[in-house]
C-alpha cells in the first residue's frame, strides 16, 4: 500500500497556468478523487503523477521517495485510460497479459494471472476475444485487468465510466469500489461527475481553474462548502448574498454570503418568509420548486411521500429555513 | 551524452538526411531544368526557349491538345465514374459487390498493361475490330483506334477510378435524414436529386476532376501507343529527346509542369472541403430501389456494357498470352494455344531479364520510399516548426511532376558527374530507375505512412509504458503493429505502380536495367504479341499475390 503525496506542484502550457501550487496527500489503501470541471487541472495532475507530464515545478512522492524525475515505466503505477486504450492488435489475454511479458513472466504465470483476473473481473470466456467485439462495459473491465496484472503501487482511474450507459455506470461504480477494497490499492480517481465522486471516494479533492478549493470526505465537502465554488459544483444550493438575509429570516447571521440547500427550505404553516411559486420540476421521489422571495429566486425541494400536496405555479407559500444547515461561506 | 541530447542529434541528423535527398533528387533537378531553359549558350539569361516554344505551331498545338485531352478525358470519365458510383452505391442493384471489385482492379493494374491489351483489341488487326468487320461483313474495320478519340477512350476506360472511389464515398456519407425531410417537404425525385444530391456530391467531382486532369495532361502511354501522331505535351518532350533538342525538351517539360503545379494546386485547395455535413448525427444512406422498369433495364445494360469493356482486355490478356502469335497474324482469332511463350519468358535468360529487373528495382524503390516516408511522417508529426512545414510541402511536390516531365528533369541533371552526388552520375546505371521510381511514389507512400502515424492513439503508447515497457518496445510491439497497415499499404502501391511504370522508364532505361513494361512494348512492336501478354500476365499475377498476401497480414481493428 501507497502513500502519495504531491508538493507545490505548478504546470503551465503555453503560459496559459493548468495547475497553481497543488499540495495533496492520498493515505495508503484510499480510494481519493480528484473532481472538478472540465479543463480544472485534474486529468494534467494524473498524468504527472503517472510520469507523462513533467511539473514546472513542485514533486511527486510515493512513499516518501521523490518520483518526479522518474521515467513512466519505473513508477509501478497503472493506468484506466477514459477510452480505455485497449491495444487493438491484441485479443482480451494478450492485453491483460502485456505489462507482465514485458516484465519477462513466464508463460505458465502468465496464463494463470490473466485467468484469475479475468475471472475476477467476469470475463472468463473472453480470453481470445478482439477487442472490437467487446462491448463498452467489457472493454472497461478488461482495461482494469490489465492495469491490475502488474501488481501496481497505485492505480490511477482517468473517468473509466464517462462511456458507459447510466445503468451500467451504476453498477460498475459499486463493483469498482467493492474491487478497491478488497485490493485495498491506493487509487486515484477523476471525474466530472459530482454524484459519482460522492458515491465512490473516501476522500474527494474539488478542483477548478487549476487551483484545489477544497480536500475531504464527501460528507464534509457537501455539508460544509468552504466557498461559493464548491458550494455550487456539489449538489444543488441557494446562495444569499448578506443583503437579502432580512428578507429570509437570516438578519442575525454574521456572514457575507451562505449556502442553503433546497432541502433545507421548508414549506409550512408556520413559515417565517413568504415565497411565490414560479415553477414546478416535479422528479418522481421530490418536488422541485422554483420560488421567488422579495425578488431572489430560489429552489425548494420536498420530499414526495405521495400524500403532500402539491402546489401550482402562482401559489404564495410560507417557507422556513433549517437555521442549523445554513452554510456560511467565505 | 544525455538522453534528450541523443534524440536532438538524431533527429538533427534526419532532418539533414531528408533535406539532403529532397534537394538532390527533387529540388536541385526541377531547378537546373528551369535554369537550362533560361541560360543561353553564352551564359546569359534569355526567355528564348519560351519564345520559340510559343512561336513554333507544332507545340502549341501540342500544348492545345494537352488541354483537350485531359478536358474531355474529365467529362468522359466523370460520365463512367459518377454514373457506375449510382449504379453500385446509390441504386439496389444486381452484381453490385462483383462490380465494385472489377472497377476498383483498374486501380492497381499497371497502365502500359490496358493500353497494349486495347491496342490487341480495338487496332485495325485488333481482334474486336476484325471481328466487327468480318460479322457485318465491311470493307474496312468499323473505326480507328487512334488519334484524339482513341486516346480519350482509353482513358475513359482506365482513369474513371477517381470519380468512383470519391463519388461513391460521398454518397456513403449522404445524410438519410435530409432525402427524407426534402421527401417529407413534397419534393419530387428529381427535385431531391437536384437540391440535395448533386450539392453533396459536388466537392467529390470537382476534386475528382481535376486529379484526372492531372493524370490526363501527364499520360504518355496512351497517347505514344494510341495517338498515332496526335501530338500532346508528353510525346513532344519525348521527341524532342530524341532530336537531342534538350533545351527545347526542358522547357517543354516545365511548361507542362507548370499546368500541373496549378491543378494539384486547386486540387489541394478544393480536397479540405470534401464531405461536410450539417447535421450533428448523419443517418446511414439507405440504397434507392429503381423503380420504373425500362429505367431499370436500361441503368443495367449500361452498366454491364461498361464493365465489358474494361473487362475484356484483361481477359484478352489472359488469352493472348497463351496464343501462337505466328497462327493469330493469319486469322481474326487465334487458333493455337500452348504454354511455349511462358517457357520461353522462363527459360530463356534474355526474355526474363527484363522480369527479374522490374521485380528487383521496384523491390529496392518499395523499400526507400518508405524508409523516407516513415522519416518524414515521424518529423512532421513531431514538430510542428518552419522546417517540418517545408518537409510536408516537399514531399508532396513529386505529385505535380509528370512522369514524363520527371525523366527530361533527370536526364538533364544527372547526365554529368555532380558535386551533390559525391562526383558520380546517374544516367545509364541501374539506380537512375530506382531513383525514379521513389519520386514518383513518393507523395503516395509519404501521404499512406503520415495517415497511419497521426491516426495513432497516443494513449496507447502511454499505456504501454504505464504497464513497464520501454520506449523501444512500446515502439516495436505496439505502435509499428498498429501503424503497420497504413505503411505496408504505401509500401504496396510503390511497388505496383514501379513494377509496370512505363513512361519514366521509357526515357530512362539502359543495358542494364530495362523494366518489363519496356519490354513489352518491344516484344508488341516485334510483332511478338504472346511474350507481350505474357509479360503482362507475370506483373498483374505478381501484383494480386503481392496484395493478396498483405491482406492476410492485415488484422482488422
Amino acid at each position: 500500500m501507497s502513500e502519495i503525496c504531491f508538493k507545490y506542484i505548478s504546470k503551465s502550457f503555453d503560459e496559459i497556468t493548468v495547475l497553481k501550487d497543488i499540495n495533496i496527500e492520498v493515505k495508503s489503501g484510499e480510494l481519493f478523487t480528484f473532481l472538478g470541471p472540465s479543463g480544472c487541472g485534474k486529468t494534467t495532475l494524473l498524468r504527472i503523477l503517472a510520469g507523462f507530464e513533467k511539473p514546472d515545478s513542485g514533486t511527486v512522492e510515493i512513499n516518501n521517495e521523490d518520483i518526479t524525475n522518474l521515467i513512466p515505466e519505473k513508477r509501478s503505477i497503472s493506468m484506466v485510460f477514459q477510452n480505455y486504450a485497449l491495444f487493438p492488435h491484441m485479443n482480451v489475454f494478450e492485453n491483460v497479459g502485456y505489462g507482465l511479458r514485458i516484465q519477462g513472466v513466464n508463460d505458465k504465470k502468465v496464463k494463470s494471472k490473466v485467468a484469475y483476473l479475468l475471472k475476477m473481473l467476469r470475463l472468463e470466456s473472453f480470453h481470445q476475444r478482439d477487442i472490437n467485439e467487446l462491448s463498452g462495459g467489457e472493454q472497461q473491465r478488461v482495461a482494469i485487468a490489465r492495469a491490475l496484472a502488474v501488481d501496481p503501487k497505485v492505480l490511477l482511474l482517468d473517468e473509466p465510466l464517462s462511456n458507459l450507459d447510466a445503468k451500467l455506470r451504476d453498477e460498475t461504480r459499486v463493483e469498482l469500489r467493492v474491487l478497491q477494497n478488497n485490493l485495498g490499492i491506493s487509487t486515484i480517481f477523476v471525474t466530472h461527475d459530482q454524484q459519482e465522486a460522492m458515491s465512490i471516494s473516501d476522500r474527494v479533492a474539488v478542483f477548478n481553474e487549476g487551483r484545489v478549493m477544497q480536500t475531504g470526505s464527501p460528507e464534509d465537502i457537501y455539508n460544509y462548502p468552504e466557498n461559493e465554488f464548491v458550494a455550487t459544483f456539489i449538489g444543488e444550493s441557494n446562495l444569499i448574498d448578506k443583503e437579502f438575509f432580512a428578507s429570509f429570516a437570516l438578519g442575525q447571521i454574521k456572514a457575507e454570503k451562505v449556502c442553503i440547500r433546497p432541502q433545507d427550505i421548508k414549506i409550512c404553516d408556520n413559515g417565517e418568509f413568504l415565497g411565490k411559486i414560479v415553477n414546478i420540476d416535479f422528479k418522481g421521489s421530490s418536488v422541485n420548486y422554483h420560488c421567488n422571495v422579495d425578488q431572489v429566486a430560489v429552489k425548494v425541494m420536498q420530499v414526495n411521500s405521495g400524500t403532500i400536496n402539491i402546489f401550482k405555479p402562482g401559489e404564495l407559500v410560507k417557507l422556513s429555513i433549517d437555521k442549523k444547515a445554513i452554510k456560511k461561506l467565505r | 551524452m544525455t538522453g534528450v541530447k541523443t534524440k536532438k542529434a538524431i533527429n538533427f541528423v534526419l532532418y539533414i538526411l531528408l533535406f539532403y535527398l529532397i534537394i538532390v533528387f527533387i529540388i536541385y533537378p526541377i531547378t537546373n531544368t528551369f535554369w537550362q531553359t533560361i541560360i543561353t549558350g553564352s551564359g546569359s539569361v534569355s526567355l528564348v526557349n519560351y519564345s520559340t516554344f510559343f512561336s513554333m505551331p507544332v507545340n502549341t498545338q501540342a500544348l492545345k491538345n494537352t488541354l483537350s485531352v485531359g478536358l474531355v478525358t474529365v467529362l468522359c470519365c466523370m460520365a463512367v465514374g459518377v454514373f457506375m458510383a449510382f449504379f453500385v452505391h446509390y441504386y439496389k442493384t444486381s452484381f453490385d459487390k462483383t462490380i465494385n471489385t472489377i472497377l476498383l482492379s483498374s486501380f492497381i493494374l499497371p497502365g502500359v498493361i490496358i493500353v497494349i491489351a486495347f491496342i490487341q483489341l480495338y487496332s485495325e488487326t485488333g481482334i474486336i475490330s476484325q471481328f466487327l468487320k468480318h460479322i457485318f461483313d465491311l470493307e474496312d474495320v468499323p473505326f480507328r483506334f487512334s488519334g484524339f478519340w482513341g486516346i480519350i477512350f482509353v482513358h475513359t476506360l482506365t482513369q474513371y477510378v477517381f470519380f468512383y472511389i470519391n463519388t461513391s464515398i460521398a454518397i456513403k456519407y449522404l445524410d438519410y435524414s435530409l432525402i427524407e425531410s426534402a421527401r417529407g417537404l413534397g419534393a419530387s425525385g428529381f427535385k431531391v436529386f437536384k437540391d440535395i444530391i448533386i450539392p453533396h456530391i459536388k466537392p467529390a467531382i470537382l476534386t475528382s476532376s481535376l486529379m484526372t486532369f492531372a493524370l490526363a495532361i501527364s499520360s504518355f502511354s496512351a497517347p505514344y501507343l494510341v495517338g498515332r501522331g496526335y501530338r500532346m505535351m508528353s510525346t513532344q518532350i519525348l521527341q524532342s529527346k530524341m532530336n537531342n533538342q534538350m533545351a527545347m525538351a526542358s522547357t517543354q517539360v516545365i511548361i507542362l509542369m507548370i499546368v500541373s503545379v496549378i491543378t494539384m494546386m486547386i486540387y489541394t485547395y478544393y480536397s479540405k472541403k470534401q464531405f461536410s455535413s450539417s447535421s450533428a448525427k448523419i443517418k446511414k444512406f439507405k440504397r434507392v430501389e429503381i423503380e420504373n422498369p425500362f429505367i431499370k433495364v436500361a441503368f443495367h445494360s449500361l452498366a454491364f456494357m461498361i464493365i465489358f469493356l474494361i473487362v475484356i482486355p484483361l481477359v484478352g490478356i489472359f488469352l493472348l498470352s497463351f496464343a501462337d502469335s505466328s497462327s493469330w497474324m493469319m486469322e481474326i482469332f487465334p487458333t493455337r494455344f500452348s504454354f511455349d511463350n511462358y517457357t520461353k519468358v522462363f527459360t530463356q535468360g534474355r526474355i526474363l531479364a527484363p522480369v527479374k529487373n522490374s521485380l528487383v528495382m521496384s523491390l529496392i524503390a518499395s523499400i526507400v520510399a518508405t524508409v523516407i516516408a516513415i522519416a518524414t511522417s515521424y518529423i512532421i508529426l513531431k514538430y510542428n516548426n518552419f522546417l517540418s512545414r517545408l518537409l510536408n510541402f516537399f514531399i508532396l511536390l513529386p505529385m505535380a511532376i509528370p512522369a514524363s516531365t520527371l525523366g527530361i528533369v533527370m536526364i538533364t541533371t544527372f547526365n554529368e558527374k555532380r558535386l551533390l552526388l559525391f562526383n558520380n552520375s546517374l544516367v545509364g546505371t541501374f539506380s537512375i530507375l530506382v531513383v525514379a521510381y521513389v519520386i514518383l511514389s513518393i507523395t503516395i507512400v509519404s501521404r499512406s505512412t503520415y495517415t497511419a502515424f497521426s491516426s495513432f492513439n497516443r494513449e496507447y503508447e502511454f499505456a504501454s509504458r504505464n504497464l513497464g515497457a520501454s520506449k523501444f518496445q512500446t515502439l516495436r510491439k505496439i505502435f509499428f503493429p498498429i501503424v503497420s497497415i497504413g505503411i505496408i499499404n504505401g509500401f504496396a502501391l510503390c511497388y505496383m505502380r514501379s513494377l509496370g511504370e512505363y513512361t519514366v522508364s521509357a526515357l530512362l532505361y539502359g543495358v542494364f536495367n530495362k523494366p518489363v513494361s519496356i519490354a513489352m512494348v518491344n516484344a508488341l512492336h516485334d510483332f511478338d504479341a504472346g511474350i507481350s501478354m505474357t509479360y503482362g500476365v507475370i506483373i498483374i499475377i505478381v501484383g494480386i499475390t503481392f496484395l493478396s498476401l498483405i491482406n492476410l497480414s492485415e488484422k482488422p481493428f
